[in-house]
């Protein structure tokens, strides 16, 4: 059973999981993820972020603040499904934030060459290009998650427990106080199908 | 559970891996003749990743509503510079006193006090310009930490011009030629485009005494390559602006990394500038 406790895996620090994820508080969207723990690992690691993201990739304040915001919630889901590495210590999350953020400032700076690549003849018919399938997907994946925004709060938080932070179905029945595990699969493929639907109104 | 559902959880169960090979198999066969199942596959895709989307968004907001509390993170070169003069230095410049009523007046007067500011102000260049070891120490450390990485892939072999250029590249870096290790990886990023090439023309540049330029194609390296190099590509631009001297762009270039031997280096780093200060 996967529980936020065992997010950091194998972690020998203290510090660095009670830092995140053992504050012990709730918060009604992020089970055991307190807002306190989120506010504590920003402050943390955001002046040495942005102050690199920065100096090495030339940007200014808010272009760095925007994409280190981008790192910490990568960190974030990345925790809540247990897909990060073993960190030993503090200063691994740091690197790993710090790699997280590289990663986003060289896809940054890949969709600025991309743009400055083309001819103004060529800005000038961009509207009949097609978008490539890469931009393509990322325009579906937004819409997908405005209509997640559009679900009910008891949908939201079963798809969230159950994609984000991978809970079993008896753990997700029993934060949510469902009857049995097989309620919880309806409900959650209904969820699924309710959020296709409202994905196809907006994207006919 | 209806079929619509039914299908809904086979297409989860698929994209999260969960099948076995024979369902997997399955699965495709039937994307492949059905074009409802394969767009509801598709779409599928599309709702757990925009389900994540939506919890980043959800962080985003948080942060972005936190960071309205905050003072923006700048990067000020001129403090960096300031807070390496001494205290009196950084203090904004004061006005002149006005003059008053029972001040000496005179030439001979301002003359002293004019010699007295002068040799301060002379005393404080000296003090300021006196040696105090940062050269010997920063070629130290440089020489201690600085080792040219070994080559990832070995010995080229092959009889073309791009080969035979890689290989001259690869045994004039083993044999620590730097300086014409440098001119064939330069050769080899120019005309072949070859970015790994860049990380070497980099390491060789600094082992050829060439920092600034080294800097120059290590970030360049950081920004175009797509492999994981990122702690040793920072760890060399560490030691470039250590060999130039700039201590605290060494510890800049240092900061997040976790290798051991980058840690020694920051420690290293740390001591000698409170010992130069």
């Amino acid at each position: 059973m996967h529980t936020q406790q065992n997010s950091l895996k194998g972690s020998t620090n203290t510090a660095t999981q009670s830092s995140i994820f053992m504050s012990g508080e709730k918060h009604p969207s992020l089970p055991a993820f307190g807002p306190a723990a989120l506010k504590d690992l920003y402050l943390k690691h955001r002046v040495p972020l942005i102050q690199w993201l920065i100096k090495t990739y030339v940007l200014d304040s808010s272009e760095a603040t925007e994409l280190a915001q981008r790192a910490f919630a990568i960190f974030v889901e990345k925790s809540a499904s247990g897909t990060l590495p073993e960190f030993k210590t503090d200063s691994n999350v740091k690197s790993y934030l710090f790699a997280i953020a590289k990663n986003k400032a060289r896809e940054r700076r890949r969709q600025l060459r991309k743009v400055s690549a083309l001819n103004e003849q060529q800005l000038d018919l961009v509207e009949d290009i097609d978008p490539s399938a890469e931009e393509e997907k990322k325009r579906r994946i937004q819409l997908a998650s405005a209509a997640f925004a559009q679900l009910g709060e008891k949908c939201q938080q079963l798809l969230r427990l159950a994609i984000i932070f991978k809970l079993s179905m008896q753990e997700i029945a029993r934060q949510l106080q469902y009857d049995n595990t097989n309620t919880v699969k309806t409900r959650k493929y209904k969820c699924l199908l309710r959020l296709r639907q409202l994905y196809a109104l907006s994207n006919p | 559970m209806s079929e619509e559902l039914k299908d809904i959880a086979l297409a989860e169960a698929y994209l999260n891996g969960e099948l076995s090979e024979a369902q997997r198999q399955a699965v495709d066969t039937r994307r492949a003749s059905d074009p409802t199942f394969a767009q509801l596959l598709a779409d599928m895709e599309i709702m757990l990743e925009g389900t994540r989307e939506a919890f980043r968004g959800d962080i985003e907001a948080q942060l972005r509503e936190l960071e309205q509390g905050l003072p923006p993170v700048q990067i000020d070169e001129a403090a960096l510079l300031l807070d390496d003069l001494p205290e009196e230095a950084t203090q904004p410049p004061q006005p002149p006193p006005a003059p008053q009523a029972n001040a000496p007046k005179g030439k001979q007067g301002r003359g002293w006090w004019y010699l007295v500011v002068a040799v301060v102000l002379l005393l404080l260049l000296l003090w300021w310009l006196w040696p105090r070891g940062e050269a010997p120490s920063q070629e130290q450390l440089f020489a201690e930490y600085f080792e040219a990485p070994a080559r990832v892939g070995g010995p080229t072999r092959g009889g073309d011009e791009l080969a035979e250029l890689r290989r001259v590249a690869g045994e004039a870096y083993d044999g620590k030629d730097f300086a014409a290790a440098a001119r064939y990886y330069e050769r080899l990023f120019v005309e072949y485009r070859d970015t790994q090439a860049l990380f070497y023309l980099g390491v060789a540049q600094l082992g050829a005494g060439a920092p600034t330029a080294a800097v120059e194609n290590l970030r360049e390296f950081g920004q175009v390559s797509e492999d994981v190099r990122f702690e040793a590509t920072e760890y060399y631009i560490a030691l470039a602006y250590l060999r130039k001297g700039e201590w605290e762009q060494a510890l800049f270039a240092l900061e997040g990394l976790e290798d051991p031997r980058a840690n020694e280096l920051r420690s290293a780093i740390q001591k000698e500038m409170k010992k130069s200060k």
